[in-house]
């Protein structure tokens, strides 16, 4: 296919330049190529409105990407960076602009520094999180990596993503945790950001703001601009690591539970808490779910009663301590003391215990590897038990919402009704994706993710339309209630992005100065997160 | 003690069946349907990985070290894999792998592979359609068609499949006729999810 706009013979001098720029053998344009940069997750998978790519380029160096941004504006080719192009579920490697030519940053893949006395690195876009984590052990460096799960992603762009991780504190938030860019803008030129636009700096990697306004949130989730360096915050590898688990009796034990965690976490005594229902063991059950599907929710009482015939305790949250072995064993102990005096009844369990490094029968054993900043692909295992039936890929939905358990109360209820009689599968069999039995993710440290995830199959373009209309619901009902989401498909950016409307969307529109700005052909990433250029600006806002 | 570098390395992959010499594999270029007649060209079948969970695939696996070729064993999950062999071995072996597991752990390899313009140039699918029946799926060109039918006409197929990534053309897929034809299963039992026949082959194999 042709870019939009674009007629074949100024398409052909594109490429042709594009070849010039990085090499014939780094450009892509068969068909069957091409297919490669479809969004495995679309939810227009196979029809009219799947976003489609009309090459792709790969270049190797960041002057080669200077040649290709330059080339675009010549012939006002609308391209899309990629990293990896692994962020299945938001976007993968499919541009939001239909037509536009993928700029695959796969080749620039060096890890350019890690200090393990200092504790920071600085790779490209294509260094993936297999091959961070192959150099730190490589190496034998005392630091660890957070990785997402799955590790097969970048760094780079799971940062610019917003993407997050499994470890301590401001760790798991890759975009926080990075500090320092190197940028090729729209027009061609290297941009540095913080200390890096200092000639020669010895903290680019370190200090995140250099002098002046502070510009790096401008390359996230954006399209100002292609990066292809960055540094990042690593976390020194700890000597142990140890968790446990502490279970709460009541309902409404929830809100003491999460002030308590809160306090141990943002005090740096845990890392990443994990919240839980035993009782979602039970939730098939016939008795449970009439309970729990009930209209309105059950009452405290009601909950509770199902809690006590199960002998089931009615949340749960897993602490995960890492340090010098001394410190995370009273970090345990003092975590106990403060739960146990605020939660009546509660009770605790030890869990896992490691000195590193780990025997190999112990690495078997870790039941979730990003916990430990080790790289996998387990999630896409995808057989199991509660999962007989794969579907084609999934959808995100992910309102933040507050560390309270009263907010977590309220979610659950809102969204919950919100959601009630979609007639959709959800991501482990049917039923409501919310509801009283649902407990936040925990990635951003500082709020919650309520989060749900929605099928999509390739055979069923009519379930996948239920899922859009779901989700573009549940959207606007988050909003109402003051939670937007931090990351969402193409599918749904534009209309994430209009809820964020403070003083007539004053923040939009400011964004759309900057692009006309740095960007005035409109060449990166049109539509990325709903900001478009100014020429496409009506046909898509 | 094993160290955390160690860790991917040892990972749940075992090479089940002896290891020897790798085949070698008639592949066509890379775009299109390029019919078994046509131009081909021979490359060595670097690795032939199975899923020890599927009997039938542990079945593909036993014919292909019988005919030659090396197999790597996963257990549903190619983190292993991918961590040990192929993010090495793509970077510079110009062979071809081919597999038969389930369709996630080769949906994970053909993401994987995009980075070293690595492609799946031949696909099957097989899905359990009922009690002793397997329908077998695929997109390509009549002559592969011809030469496939017989092979899933007998229960034993997924050792004919083994014979048939020794030996057949790799193709690519886009635009292919489909063919869908059911024969006897074999044992299916421990199926969960569909199984799939596949090759992988660099994107400028000619």
């Amino acid at each position: 296919m042709l870019p939009p706009g674009i007629d074949a013979n100024t398409f052909a001098a594109a490429i042709a330049a594009f070849k010039e720029a990085v090499g014939e053998q780094h450009v892509y344009t068969s068909n069957a190529d091409v297919a490669l940069y479809r969004d495995a997750y679309d939810i227009q998978w196979g029809l009219p409105g799947e976003r489609q790519v009309s090459a792709a380029v790969a270049p190797t160096s960041v002057e080669e990407v200077q040649k290709v941004v330059i080339a675009a504006n010549r012939y006002r080719i609308p391209i899309y960076p990629i990293s990896t192009g692994m962020n299945l579920g938001y976007g993968g490697s499919a541009p939001n602009y239909s037509g536009s030519v993928v700029i695959d940053l796969k080749l620039m893949n060096r890890v350019i520094e890690v200090d393990d006395k200092r504790h920071f690195a600085i790779v490209e876009p294509g260094v993936t999180y297999f091959d961070f984590y192959r150099y730190v052990q490589d190496h034998g460096l005392k630091v660890w990596i957070d990785t997402p799960d799955p590790g097969w992603g970048s760094p780079v762009g799971n940062s610019l993503d917003h993407g997050v991780g499994y470890t301590y504190m401001n760790y798991r938030d890759h975009f926080y945790s990075h500090c320092g860019m190197e940028v090729v803008l729209p027009n061609g030129e290297i941009l540095r950001t913080g200390m890096g636009a200092l000639p020669g700096a010895q903290t680019w990697a370190e200090y995140h703001y250099g002098i002046g306004p502070y510009v790096d949130g401008l390359f996230s989730q954006s399209n100002m601009g292609i990066v292809t360096k960055m540094g990042f915050h690593l976390f020194p590898a700890p000597e142990a690591y140890r968790s446990g688990t502490v279970f709460a009796p009541r309902r409404r034990d929830l809100i003491a539970l999460i002030d308590e965690v809160n306090y141990l976490e943002h005090s740096g005594t845990i890392g990443q808490p994990n919240y839980g229902t035993p009782l979602r063991a039970v939730a098939q059950q016939p008795a449970v779910r009439a309970v729990m599907e009930k209209v309105g929710g059950p009452t405290d009482a009601e909950f509770e009663t199902v809690a006590r015939e199960q002998h089931l305790p009615c949340w749960s949250c897993q602490l995960q301590f890492y340090g010098a072995p001394g410190v995370i064993d009273a970090g345990w102990a003092y975590a106990k003391e403060r739960l146990a005096a605020a939660i009546p009844g509660a009770t605790f369990r030890d869990d896992l215990s490691y000195r590193f490094p780990l025997t190999h029968e112990q690495e078997l054993q870790i039941p979730h590897k990003p916990s430990l900043g080790v790289p996998n692909l387990e999630m896409f295992r995808s057989r199991s038990p509660m999962n007989p039936k794969p579907t084609d890929g999934h959808v995100w939905f992910s309102p933040l919402i507050p560390k309270s358990g009263e907010a977590v109360l309220e979610a659950q209820r809102v969204f919950g009704e919100a959601s009630r009689g979609v007639d959709v599968p959800t991501l482990f069999g049917r039923g409501n994706p919310y509801g009283p039995l649902s407990t936040p993710q925990t990635w951003m440290y500082r709020a919650f993710v309520l989060i749900s995830g929605w099928p999509i199959s390739r055979e069923n373009p009519a379930q996948n339309q239920r899922v859009i209309d779901a989700l573009r619901h549940l959207v606007q009902v988050g909003a109402e209630h003051g939670w937007g989401e931090y990351r969402t498909p193409p599918a749904f950016q534009q209309e994430v992005v209009k809820t964020y409307s403070f003083n007539n969307h004053a923040l939009h529109r400011f964004h759309e100065t900057l692009k006309d700005a740095v960007d005035p052909n409109g060449i990166i990433a049109a539509g990325r997160y709903g900001i478009w250029p100014k020429h496409l600006r009506d046909k898509h806002e | 003690m094993t160290t955390r570098r160690q860790f991917l390395r040892k990972g749940i992959a075992v090479s089940a069946l002896s290891l020897t010499a790798g085949q070698t594999l008639a592949v066509a270029v890379d775009t299109g349907w390029q019919s078994h007649s046509r131009s081909q060209s021979h490359m060595p079948i670097s690795q032939v990985v199975f899923d020890r969970d599927f009997h039938a695939s542990r079945a593909f696996a036993a014919e292909a070290a019988q005919l030659g070729m090396p197999t790597y064993g996963i257990a549903g999950d190619v983190t292993a894999l991918w961590y040990d062999d192929l993010d090495q071995r793509w970077r510079t072996d110009p062979g071809a792998i081919a597999g038969l597991t389930g369709v996630s752990s080769l949906f994970c390899l053909e993401q994987l592979g995009r980075r070293d313009d690595r492609r799946v140039m031949l696909r099957i699918e097989h899905l359990a359609a009922g009690p002793g029946v397997v329908e077998h799926r695929l997109r390509g060109p009549e002559d592969l068609f011809a030469r496939i039918r017989p092979m899933i006409r007998t229960p034993s197929w997924p050792s004919q499949m083994a014979r048939l990534v020794s030996s057949a053309p790799v193709t690519a897929t886009p635009g292919a006729h489909p063919l869908s034809q059911v024969g006897p299963a074999g044992p299916v039992g421990d199926w969960v999810e569909t199984l799939v026949t596949w090759i992988i082959a660099p994107r400028r194999t000619v």
